[in-house]
């Protein structure tokens, strides 16, 4: 489990969009399509031995990133190795022989094993569809030598192998789970995609097959991608881990690293986030995120984590308040998508007739602004809300960008070459060794 | 402020099934006081969600409630029913299942109210939000403007009214002040353009805003107490956060009282005062959050904290409960402590039904008249019932060891619950076997 190992699987660039709206009715009237950005462009290597996590929350496109790289889904570019061999030009043989070397365990253990077949069944299923065994060498049947096999694998991960005529529906969810790790492991595979799999399961459950997990890697000396939403699991499997989010690797670092060290502002908000089973948990005030994660159908330009980070950038030349800016900057996201519905502020206001500016301008501030404004950037607030109350949402938005333009926006940021690296313009992009690090600190303080 | 909102006593609940009787939830008491959150943390199966239906008499068929009493304060409802259903009163309380139907309707809402887990599938999607929340206003509404023994909360609403509903579609059920105040709601709850958000399907709102929504219209009867089940189970940890506050900010702003019912530990510990922990249909282990974090008696308490992989300071390797939740299968349960087939620490003591038992803190105390230090008490009353003294400590664990430690002599051996092996080996010289373990009455 040490990290010394060489990359087992390189993945470079790797994308995955599905394309809406391509149907051939949406042709012929001429709609445009339009992509959702599942993966978009992710770069990691899972080394020799090691268990790489993979983080993030739902539709962060980490599930997509492990299917894709299986060759379960085409990816739409990008390049996978397999120890030296270009995944996605595989095909027939080579394929073939790619998936008895890689598989994966699914996250839903109810609907990932056939419920019309036997446990027996379902784990000589890998080896009868690869035709294995070539020859047994002892005599046996074929279909001897499976059903003995399947034995051994029910043995394994800790079931009975007198269970192995029984159907899914007699196991219970931690038993199910294990009967799909079996099955992964009857091709004897270097590398195993382990998706969610102990989401499912009961905490009590989850441990007796993390600890599993854990055993036959040691025994087998296999390679896990672990993708998973828990922290606190990634952090106890993991030898190095991954953050994702919108469809994009922010941060990846090995596990301690990541996990005492936090760069990425969304990896500290997710830790943050998490509430610890401890004492001292109670009554613990989380400063969590606001809003929602934007749609990977339109992603913000630049950082994708920008329309929510609480350490976003003002222009060097803006002297302005940490909180402040990201209140101005919620404006302006609110303004530009055109989410801000003027006609709703009049009404709440109760001037139908648009003449009581002044009233207009001091409802939205009340509603957007907690901390208070000065100097040059409270002027071109009050000319961006004056043109806003006359009506003009584009000229407001002009205003806003000229002063407050993010670097955050216009850039977006690269995992810089290193251990442990992190997507965001706080760490020197992508020179500069130290010097963004140390405006990192003094920031996030 | 220890003054309980709610006591609930003997509480069981069990589903009339196919396969058989499953006890679901089993002679389950526990406390909620005025202005706290009471946790309720147990695992799939452990009967936590239909204690929290059974608390607001939710259950359907096949299931019912077959025992037990809900204890809710409310000195109005308590005078109401002093003649006619002395029974049902006790002091300032009501036993909410002896009061007639129509009241303990009527007190869904303004008494209790409720958030499920999973908020897609608790909104009709064909319905617009501010709809659906100003509804729920609007029954209130009406049920204030009639006094609440009349039946109904729909009252005023009869046949002619459907069927003009269903031709015309409709908003003439809500009132132009029921929407407003859904506007209301939804602006307490954090949802920003609240009047436009109202105005949206399901569909368009994310899980998160949903599951605001949801708590909106929790809110719209101004409850005393909210049963909150699982409500974050669905959301990513980001947002869970967010509901996690807004739940505690509501809940001091309004002075309510919280239920939480949860898997999960870390919620518990974020949010609660006070905590029971579910196993099989039983609260196994009750107190304060300090009692059950640090101080855990319960073998099953112990193995779940130690299951849990921990987030600053990872073990090596994780100390699982092994097994498998029972069925509940009345059938199948046996009168024997629920967890002994998975417990580390099974004695043969366990091999009876245990009661619950106040935990001493290493030494003595008073309240329950209880001898420790593994004294043995041959008291052998044998009722078998929870014997609990609405004083005395807070700490309580259905199980042996909260009495007495374990004592290697007298546990049961490798596989006794095994069924390979070919059944308990009841050679095991029964007489050994002690009665059950209950103090005298205090």
């Amino acid at each position: 489990m040490t990290d010394a190992g060489d990359p087992l699987v390189r993945v470079r660039d790797l994308r995955k969009y599905y394309v809406e709206g391509d149907s051939l009715l949406d042709r012929l009237l001429g709609r445009g399509s339009r992509s959702v950005k599942a993966v978009d462009g992710v770069s990691f290597d899972v080394r020799r031995g090691e268990t790489l996590g993979v983080v993030g929350e739902s539709g962060c496109g980490k599930s997509t990133t492990g299917e894709t790289l299986l060759r379960l889904r085409e990816a739409t570019s990008g390049r996978v190795e397999f120890d030296g061999e270009s995944v996605l030009d595989m095909d027939g043989d080579e394929l073939t022989r790619f998936r008895r070397r890689a598989q994966i365990v699914f996250q839903d253990p109810f609907s990932s094993l056939d419920p019309r077949m036997t446990i027996g069944e379902i784990l000589a299923e890998p080896l009868r569809i690869h035709g294995l065994p070539e020859d047994t060498g002892d005599g046996r049947s074929k279909s001897e030598y499976r059903r003995d096999r399947a034995k051994e694998l029910l043995e394994r991960v800790g079931l009975s192998a007198n269970q192995v005529d029984r159907y899914p529906h007699e196991f219970s969810g931690g038993q199910r789970q294990r009967i799909g790790i079996a099955r992964a492991l009857a091709l004897e595979p270097e590398f195993i995609v382990l998706d969610e799999p102990v989401s499912a399961l009961d905490v009590s459950v989850q441990a007796q097959v993390l600890n599993l997990l854990d055993d036959l890697q040691e025994e087998y000396g296999l390679t896990y991608l672990f993708i998973a939403h828990d922290l606190s699991v990634v952090r106890h499997i993991c030898d190095r881990v991954a953050v994702m989010y919108l469809g994009e690797i922010v941060e990846l670092g090995p596990t301690d690293d990541l996990f005492d060290d936090p760069r990425h502002p969304y990896t500290r908000a997710l830790l943050e986030s998490v509430p610890r089973a401890k004492l001292s948990e109670q009554g613990r005030r989380v400063e969590a995120l606001s809003g929602d994660v934007p749609s990977p159908r339109d992603p913000p330009s630049g950082c994708r984590f920008r329309t929510r980070c609480p350490l976003v950038i003002p222009p060097d030349d803006v002297d302005i308040d940490q909180r402040t800016y990201r209140e101005v900057m919620d404006l302006r996201d609110r303004v530009e998508s055109g989410d801000l519905n003027p006609d709703a502020v009049w009404d709440a206001v109760g001037d139908p007739g648009r003449a009581d500016k002044p009233a207009f301008k001091r409802h939205l501030r009340e509603e957007l602004f907690d901390t208070d404004l000065d100097g040059e950037n409270e002027d071109v607030v009050e000319k961006a809300l004056d043109a806003l109350a006359e009506g003009d949402g584009d000229r407001a938005a002009e205003t806003l960008r000229e002063r407050f333009e993010s670097v955050c926006e216009t850039t977006r940021p690269v995992l810089q070459e290193r251990d442990h690296p992190a997507a965001c313009h706080l760490y020197d992009q992508p020179v500069e060794p130290d010097a963004g690090r140390d405006e990192a600190e003094a920031r996030a303080d | 402020m220890t003054d309980e909102i709610l006591r609930v006593r003997g509480l069981s609940t069990r589903f009339f099934t196919e396969e058989g009787q499953v006890n679901a939830v089993e002679d389950v008491s526990f406390d909620v006081r005025n202005g706290e959150i009471y946790g309720i943390v147990g695992e799939s199966g452990s009967g936590k969600s239909v204690t929290a239906l059974s608390l607001i008499d939710l259950v359907d068929s096949p299931g019912r409630i077959t025992a037990g009493e809900v204890w809710y304060r409310n000195a109005d409802l308590a005078g109401e029913f002093r003649e006619t259903r002395p029974e049902a009163v006790d002091g300032e309380f009501v036993d909410v299942r002896r009061l007639p139907e129509g009241v303990r309707r009527s007190l869904r809402g303004p008494a209790f109210s409720t958030v499920f887990q999973d908020p897609m599938s608790s909104l009709n999607p064909s319905l617009t939000v501010g709809e659906q929340i100003a509804e729920a206003v609007e029954v209130q509404r009406r049920a204030r403007a009639n006094p609440r023994r009349t039946r109904s909360r729909t009252q005023g609403y009869g046949l002619s009214n459907l069927i003009v509903d269903s031709v015309l579609p409709s908003r003439s059920y809500v009132s132009e002040e029921s929407s407003e105040r859904a506007v209301e709601l939804l602006e307490q709850v954090g949802i920003p353009d609240p009047a436009e958000r109202a105005e949206e399907y399901p569909h368009q709102f994310s899980g998160g805003m949903l599951q605001r929504a949801m708590i909106a219209q929790a809110l719209a009867g101004e409850p005393d107490v909210l049963v909150a089940d699982e409500p974050t189970t669905a959301l990513d940890v980001t947002i869970q956060a967010q509901i996690l506050t807004l739940l505690r900010d509501l809940q001091e702003r309004e002075g309510m009282s919280v239920v939480m019912i949860t898997h999960d530990l870390g919620v518990i510990a974020r949010m609660c005062d006070r905590v029971g922990v579910m196993y099989a249909g039983e609260i196994v282990e009750s107190g304060t959050l300090a009692d059950v974090f640090e101080n855990p008696v319960h073998p099953y308490t112990r193995g779940l904290l130690g299951s849990i992989p921990d987030l600053e300071d990872p073990a090596p390797r994780l100390q699982p409960i092994e097994g498998n939740v029972p069925s509940l299968l009345d059938s199948e349960m046996g009168d024997r402590c629920y967890f002994a087939d998975r417990c580390p620490m099974a004695m043969e003591d366990c091999l009876t039904r245990i009661p619950e038992f106040a935990v001493s803190a290493g030494e003595p105390q008073g309240g329950v008249g209880s001898d420790l230090d593994g004294v043995d008490d041959a008291a052998g009353g044998g009722n078998g019932g929870a014997e609990r003294g609405d004083d005395g400590t807070e700490h309580r664990a259905r199980c042996v060891l909260a009495e007495r430690e374990y004592d290697p002599e007298r546990a049961l051996p490798d596989g006794y619950f095994d069924p390979e092996s070919a059944g308990p080996p009841r050679s095991a010289d029964p007489e050994r076997r002690r009665e059950p373990e209950v103090n005298a009455d205090d």
